[in-house]
């Protein structure tokens, strides 16, 4: 009754229609990307210029520790100042850590000195001008797997 | 709601107590029927048990239609209460609305001890008597009333309360929103409902602002009921009525020199902002003040943006950290902005940018790649099932 021919088309029908399937559910529940999403980077802030960095626990800066682009580094909780030098301009950031976390400086395209979360773990980043909230940011960490959540 | 009443009880209570005494009902409702007598009454209540004298005194609108049974009461330290019977007769030719009578009883300052003439103020307490006179027909009063949805947005509610001995069949309301500059930005209608005599019902309606500037707005609106209309006007602010800091810097700078500070300023609303202002303090180790200074004086148009310097003489300032406050004030409104200067040699750092940082979970995506497993699964196992399937009828029907 049934010819090999009919089983091969059969079976290619429901290959196919198994994978629209699946690619309609991910396309649902969030944006149409099946593939990884690029070379997008988790970045929590960044400094307009600069290739290092100077983190201290207090502003005189007298018992920092330098870190350089490409460095990856662990800080407890606490409240840490960031320094960056670049062109004897200096940016000088608070950063308060209300959880331990692993950081990951980068250079990025337009030469900004980037701090992306280099750890596993998905980190909130609500960001303060002048004392004022002015948003929070979710980023997933560059190491990030459904086992770490 | 009890948040009013509590504060209400409490209002109360304190003015009676200054008076030491008070009447109860402070109001009587009747309704109107011209030419009806009635017979009424109210206590007065010594609340501290003192020797007074009070009179009562008819005044308002309708004052001539009282007739007091007593005009003038003394009460004992014994004396917790007196009831004070009076007839009012309705008077006919009113108008529709509220009318009024108001009894007024005040204290009578006790001079027999000084034996002096006294010269100073009474203290004096109302009760009234109301008439409600209908209005004829149809007839409704509304206001309306502008505040923040609970959800996001603008609310506009319209209280709307038939007066009238007939009932409304339709009520409903149409706003129109105007910028300062007599623009419209926005056209709503509310709900529909009928409204039955003597009744209150709300209309409401909830504009979503989320694409809205901020900034001050003019709500116009019509309240139609049936064949008539009511008016209404009322001006309302959208989002933070504020000004923002976007930015400090300070260029330029060696230390004991004048420092110009540049605050970028930025107006979030449709109106423009006159008189703006930075005052600047810097604390020193100990928290006192070591220097105050302040801008000129700016107007920033709506939507603008706009630097303001103020300048800071460093004669005498030594290198170091330095808690400061920028104060930005604007009309009656002021906002306060916690600074660190860190001052070097040749410059001074404003850090003012921060992050707080935190761990944020992330089970979302473990759920959705574990339901996308199951669902991949389930498929795999169909196609064997089918291909098995197939694979056996086809083998039988070619033996």
């Amino acid at each position: 009754m049934f010819e090999k021919k009919h089983i091969l088309i059969i079976d290619a029908v429901l290959i196919i229609g198994s994978l629209l399937l699946v690619a309609g559910f991910v396309g649902y529940t969030q944006p149409f990307v099946i593939a990884p999403l690029g070379d997008s980077l988790p970045l929590l802030f960044s400094f307009p210029a600069g290739n290092s960095i100077l983190i201290d626990t207090n502003l005189s800066f007298n018992s920092s520790q330098l870190y350089l682009a490409g460095e990856t580094f662990s800080l407890d909780s606490g409240k840490y100042y960031w320094k960056v030098v670049a062109n004897s301009v200096s940016d000088i950031r608070v950063v308060t850590l209300e959880s331990p976390a692993t950081f990951k400086l980068a250079i990025s395209d337009d030469d900004s000195l980037i701090v992306i979360n280099g750890g596993s773990e998905k980190l909130s980043v609500t960001t303060y001008n002048l004392g004022e909230n002015v948003g929070t940011l979710f980023v997933t960490g560059l190491n990030f797997s459904s086992e770490d959540s | 709601m009890k948040l009013l009443l509590i504060v209400c009880f409490f209002v109360l209570i304190s003015s009676v107590s200054v008076s030491g005494f008070g009447v109860t009902p402070a109001q009587q409702i009747i309704s109107y029927t011209p030419g009806e007598e009635h017979k009424l009454s109210f206590d007065i209540i010594n609340f501290e048990g003192k020797k007074v004298q009070l009179i009562a005194l008819p005044q308002g609108e309708l004052n001539q239609s009282l007739k007091l049974s007593n005009f003038s009461f003394i009460f004992e330290p014994t004396t917790a209460s007196q009831s004070v019977s009076y007839s009012f007769k309705t008077p006919g030719g009113l108008a529709p609305g509220k009318h009024s009578a108001d009894i007024l009883v005040i204290e009578i300052p006790d001079t027999s001890q000084s034996g002096e003439n006294y010269i100073g103020s009474v203290v004096g307490i109302i009760t009234k008597v109301v008439v409600d006179v209908p209005y004829p027909g149809k007839y409704v009063e509304s206001s309306l009333s502008v505040s923040s949805a609970k959800e996001g947005g603008i609310a506009f509610v319209f209280p709307i309360v038939s007066k009238g001995d007939l009932d409304i069949a339709r009520a409903k309301a149409v706003i129109e929103i105007f910028t300062p500059l007599n623009e419209k930005v926005a056209s709503l209608i509310t709900n529909e409902i009928p409204v039955p005599s003597h009744e209150r019902r709300e209309l409401a309606v909830i504009w979503d602002t989320s694409s809205v500037k901020s900034g001050k707005y003019r709500a116009v609106a019509t309240v139609l009921y049936d064949e008539s209309t009511i008016s209404l006007e009322r001006e309302f602010a959208v989002g933070a009525d504020t000004l923002k800091i976007n930015n400090v810097e300070v260029n330029d700078f060696a230390l004991g020199g004048i420092a110009k500070f540049e605050f970028l300023a930025e107006n979030p609303m449709n109106i423009p902002m006159q008189g703006v202002y930075i005052t600047m303090q810097i604390f020193n180790e100990q928290e006192a003040i070591l220097a105050e200074f302040k801008s000129a004086t700016y107007d920033i148009d709506a939507f603008d943006k706009k630097v303001l310097v103020a300048f800071w003489d460093t004669e005498g300032v030594k290198k170091g950290s330095y808690p400061a406050k920028a104060i930005i004030k604007f009309g009656e409104q002021s906002l306060q902005h916690e600074l660190t200067l860190e001052v070097s040699d040749d410059e001074i750092n404003v850090v003012g940018l921060g992050y707080v940082i935190k761990s944020a979970g992330g089970k979302s995506s473990n759920n959705l790649v574990t339901l996308l497993g199951v669902i991949v699964g389930i498929l795999v196992i169909l196609n064997l099932v089918w291909f098995l399937m197939l694979r056996k009828k086809v083998n039988s029907s070619h033996k």
